[in-house]
């Protein structure tokens, strides 16, 4: 099966939003770099990735050339041996949560879109300083918009561990810049959808009821 | 409206998380609408939670595939089960939070064990389901204080903003 159930009414589709996405959580929560070779335990079947022919969601093309592209620069430019471990599963992992869950994919499809808006300020940034201002006003972007109280805490230490080590660690650097520009450079190969717009993410419009139904815990 | 952070338990992953939600505190509490909910100290089992081995299995099912098999098998049941839950993390303290919670715990029990209850409970859950219907004679409204983070305290007057506008007057409710 190449799309999971969102249900979790077989165990491929238990292993995948609970058990995985658990392993997920712990690794992001845990402030040691240590923890990311957990990212190993995740059971990923590569099919997840496939379209078998139950389709796609929009730009899943983009998506899949985007991380070929990634991890063929990565090796060029030599990973660290700390991330060699962890860092294709990782990334898979992460294309699988684009395909498989219509949440992460509205919310990462919506700060790609709002990268490529915003090229010129990107291009105009002439020093790694601008580039970090850059990178944090897309998470304050994201931050204003997103109303998922319940993952908000977790995606925000993605981003913030993201930027940490963008200033620190010359790999990091040079790996978020080529996804940045890449993403810009390709902007004609992406197409618009209305899923990215902020104002219909999971829990906006859709799922508006069930998360105050919840007490903000959906 | 000031707003305060909170923590919660997310039963699936197993730690707190921090939310926020509107400070309701601001209010006198009514002794008259204390004194109504006093019925509430049946369920209280001297502060202890009604334990039960459907609740045990029901947690357990939370981190274990086989045993959430068998619960799915009965998918009303854990929509009572997860109303159960999230009373357990919302109730706010005060002298009957363990009977509220308690009650919530006895319906969860009794809609699995019980015919009667079960019949009963379904039939309410069902009756707010048909009232959703746009087509119904009347329809269910949603309102801000069904959402936990909202919901009235024990004793708790209704907040003015709940009055309609031609029954306020010049009073205000909250200091009743």
């Amino acid at each position: 099966m190449a799309r999971v159930s969102n249900k979790w009414e077989n165990e491929e589709s238990w292993n995948y939003h609970i058990t995985s996405k658990n392993i997920m959580r712990e690794v992001i929560n845990s402030d040691n770099d240590e923890d990311l070779n957990r990212l190993n335990e995740i059971q990923f079947d590569e099919k997840l990735l496939e379209n078998t022919g139950e389709g796609d969601p929009p730009n899943m093309d983009f998506m899949r050339k985007l991380w070929a592209e990634t991890l063929a620069y990565a090796q060029k430019i030599g990973m660290p041996l700390f991330v060699r471990p962890w860092f294709e599963k990782g990334g898979k992992w992460v294309i699988s949560l684009y395909r498989q869950d219509s949440a992460y994919a509205e919310r990462i499809g919506g700060i790609i879109q709002y990268i490529q808006y915003n090229e010129k300020a990107w291009k105009r940034c002439k020093n790694k300083k601008q580039r970090v201002a850059f990178i944090k006003d897309t998470r304050d972007w994201w931050n204003d918009n997103d109303t998922r109280d319940r993952t908000r805490g977790w995606i925000m230490k993605m981003w913030n561990r993201a930027i940490a080590w963008y200033d620190t660690k010359e790999f990091w650097e040079k790996l978020i810049n080529f996804v940045i520009n890449w993403c810009i450079d390709h902007n004609n190969e992406w197409q618009a959808h209305v899923m990215y717009d902020p104002k219909v993410w999971f829990p906006r419009g859709r799922g508006a009821i069930n998360v105050q139904l919840h007490g903000g815990i959906a | 409206m000031k707003k305060e952070k909170f923590l919660v338990r997310d039963p699936i992953l197993n730690t707190d998380v921090e939310l926020e939600r509107f400070n309701y505190d601001d209010y006198k509490v009514d002794k008259d609408l204390c004194t109504q909910l006093e019925f509430l100290k049946l369920f209280d089992n001297g502060g202890q939670p009604y334990e039960h081995p459907l609740l045990n299995l029901l947690n357990e099912a939370q981190a274990d595939w086989k045993k959430h098999q068998q619960v799915c098998r009965d998918p009303n049941l854990l929509v009572v089960w997860k109303w159960m839950q999230c009373v357990e993390n919302f109730e706010p303290e005060w002298k009957y939070k363990n009977a509220f919670i308690n009650w919530a715990r006895l319906n969860c029990i009794l809609f699995q064990e019980n015919p009667y209850w079960r019949s009963r409970l379904g039939h309410l859950l069902w009756w707010a389901v048909n009232y959703a219907n746009q087509d119904s004679y009347y329809i269910l409204k949603w309102e801000y204080h069904n959402d936990p983070r909202a919901w009235y305290k024990p004793g708790e007057p209704r907040r003015r903003e709940d009055i309609p506008a031609d029954l306020q007057g010049s009073g205000s409710a909250a200091s009743s």
